[in-house]
């Protein structure tokens, strides 16, 4: 049997005689955390479920529950916000995990002239501020006419030096001898990448993939600028701005119903994820840091 | 031997190598590389978006230097990057050490409820905490309101606004980092403990000479990585505050996104934006290098 959490065994043997006042005490320390946590969310979803004008009410559990808001929600532009976020976010994993995955078995599994520059130049960038660069990204697709299109998000969106960086890692780590035999085989080198490097990096593509759905999903800056048409907004600048309109307006006229409603349906797709998948999720989001 | 020699001299097309990294370069040239060189050529012009643009020199660079705003943003971002490190630091590794003294199970339960913040977007998080902050629909100044206090002016107070950002954002990423951390911890070998407890080291004393010592490299990832984010600040207080009151929560980003999109002086917004990155990157490179200098490998 592998050992548990280091300290434990120690620890352990001493349990017994461990006051239970002190694991009292432990227990709600962890539940003040886990309340935390979590009450803001329970609080999002309740406020969802209220009529807007009981909106101010704090009784914990809401004397009735209407789904008025969520109706109130696909009276607006939310449905067309949403269809954008999607869109946006999937073909950016799509596109982004592909350029990646083909450079990251580049840099992974051949020597060739340049490499050390062109791969040392993408760590490089990874220093680079990502708000620096929105600015330029902006004056370019500005240029080719792309405002106000899903590609001027998902193009600087795809090109993601640490999936890249995540995924070379990956590729390295499979032994030589598995292209040798296929290459014997006689197999061109795009078929031993998709035949037989690409199934054996599948968590790896996994973990690239919700990396990047997950920034595109969530992004803000970057789509803030290139898309000013409201047709084209994702949830994130499309829920900033109907809280824009609040300020000026009284509660009762005040879109609440349509923002609280917004926000859970803009935050359930990946909490869920989280839900189901649990450890692999957590996994992959904290892989670039565990890596680096 | 003629066939090992072969296979040494290529066993490959030359030209697999580059067509293998060539898409990610078609997106990475433009977006990434050439970005960082446009920026860089943007903050030597005058360029009121829309007209040709006339280059300037130097002249973008001294005109951000001396507008007071640039230096209370920049003094605001860095007033609020302290205040959050100062807090997120001990609360991550408190939470971390603590969710290695529960059982598995109960560990990663409280995991993936800590987790599920980091997974929303900054707007979501900043919409989340106006039900709690807002003083007529919040939760918090209605409860107050039940027993006659406030209203607390969360966002409308000048003192007051900027750690009620600070709060929001240690919410949304302690557990991120708790878990980093918790992940380091789950590393060290036990015989340390072990090893500790026989010395007589009590529970401090265990933190303080096994765990932190063994935990810095990952703590410093936090530091740089929290860091960096912290600089960056924009979104929530763009949606809660715009800056307000008073600009004490106007941010270097915000100064930036001003510059460019609001009084369209592309030019004043790239020399922002380059003085920005420079602050990071040495911020970013002193840390690293402390991060390096302890990495035994």
């Amino acid at each position: 049997m592998r050992k548990r959490v280091a300290g434990r065994e120690v620890t352990r043997s001493g349990r017994k005689h461990k006051p239970i006042a002190q694991r009292l005490g432990r227990g709600a320390v962890v539940g003040l955390i886990v309340v935390v946590a979590a009450f803001p969310l329970y609080w999002l979803l309740i406020s969802s479920l209220k009529p807007s004008t009981r909106l101010g009410e704090v009784a914990l559990i809401p004397s009735s529950v209407t789904f008025e808001n969520y109706i109130a929600a696909f009276d607006t532009q939310i449905p067309r916000w949403l269809l954008n976020t999607f869109g946006i976010a999937l073909l950016t994993t799509l596109l982004g995990v592909s350029v990646a995955a083909l450079a990251g078995f580049g840099f992974a599994r051949y020597r060739f002239r340049g490499r050390s520059v062109l791969f040392g130049m993408v760590l490089a960038s990874l220093a680079i501020p990502e708000y620096a660069l929105v600015l330029p990204q902006f004056t370019i697709m500005r240029q080719f006419g792309l405002l106000n299109t899903w590609a001027a998000v998902i193009l600087p969106l795809a090109a993601n030096a640490l999936v890249l960086f995540l995924l070379r890692q990956y590729f390295s780590q499979l032994p030589e001898e598995l292209f040798d035999a296929a290459r014997l085989d006689g197999s061109g080198e795009f078929r031993l990448f998709w035949t037989v490097a690409v199934p054996l990096v599948r968590p790896g593509l996994g973990a690239a993939g919700l990396l990047l759905f997950l920034n595109a999903w969530n992004a803000y800056l970057l789509p803030l600028v290139m898309l000013t048409n409201s047709d084209q907004f994702t949830m994130p600048i499309g829920l900033a701005f109907l809280h824009s309109q609040l300020n000026f307006g009284i509660v009762e006229t005040s879109p609440w119903g349509a923002i609280t409603a917004g926000t859970v349906i803009s935050i359930v797709p990946l909490i869920l994820c989280l839900l189901v998948m649990q450890r692999q999720f957590i996994g992959s989001l904290t892989a670039g840091a565990v890596k680096a | 031997m003629s066939a090992t020699a072969r296979r040494s001299a290529r066993k490959y097309p030359a030209s697999a190598p580059y067509l293998f990294i060539a898409p990610f370069f078609v997106l990475f040239v433009p977006f990434g590389a050439g970005s960082v060189l446009l920026a860089l050529g943007i903050s030597f012009l005058d360029w009121p978006l829309g007209q040709p643009p006339e280059f300037a020199g130097f002249d973008k660079f001294a005109t951000v230097l001396d507008d007071p705003l640039f230096g209370k943003a920049m003094g605001n971002t860095l007033y609020m990057l302290v205040g959050f490190l100062l807090a997120l630091l001990p609360l991550c590794l408190f939470v971390a050490v603590l969710l290695k003294q529960l059982r598995r199970r109960t560990a990663n339960l409280v995991q993936v409820v800590i987790f599920a913040p980091i997974t929303m977007s900054l707007i979501a998080v900043a919409l989340v905490f106006d039900l709690l902050y807002n003083e007529r629909v919040g939760f918090v100044n209605n409860v107050l309101d039940l027993v006659g206090v406030g209203p607390v002016p969360f966002l409308t107070d000048a003192d007051l606004a900027p750690w009620s950002i600070i709060a929001l954002r240690i919410w949304r990423v302690l557990g991120y980092y708790a878990v980093i951390l918790y992940a380091g911890l789950q590393s060290i070998p036990d015989e340390y403990y072990e090893a500790a407890q026989l010395d007589g080291a009590g529970a401090w004393q265990r933190f303080r000479h096994v765990t932190f010592p063994l935990l810095k490299p990952v703590t410093l990832f936090v530091l740089v990585a929290s860091s960096i984010a912290a600089w960056e600040l924009f979104a929530e207080v763009q949606v809660l505050t715009d800056g307000g009151p008073a600009r004490s929560t106007l941010t270097a980003v915000m100064y930036i996104f001003g510059a460019s999109f609001e009084q369209f002086d592309l030019g004043k917004g790239a020399a922002a934006s380059v003085l920005l990155a420079a602050a990071i990157i040495v911020s970013t490179a002193v840390a690293s290098r402390l991060l390096r200098s302890d990495d035994r490998a």
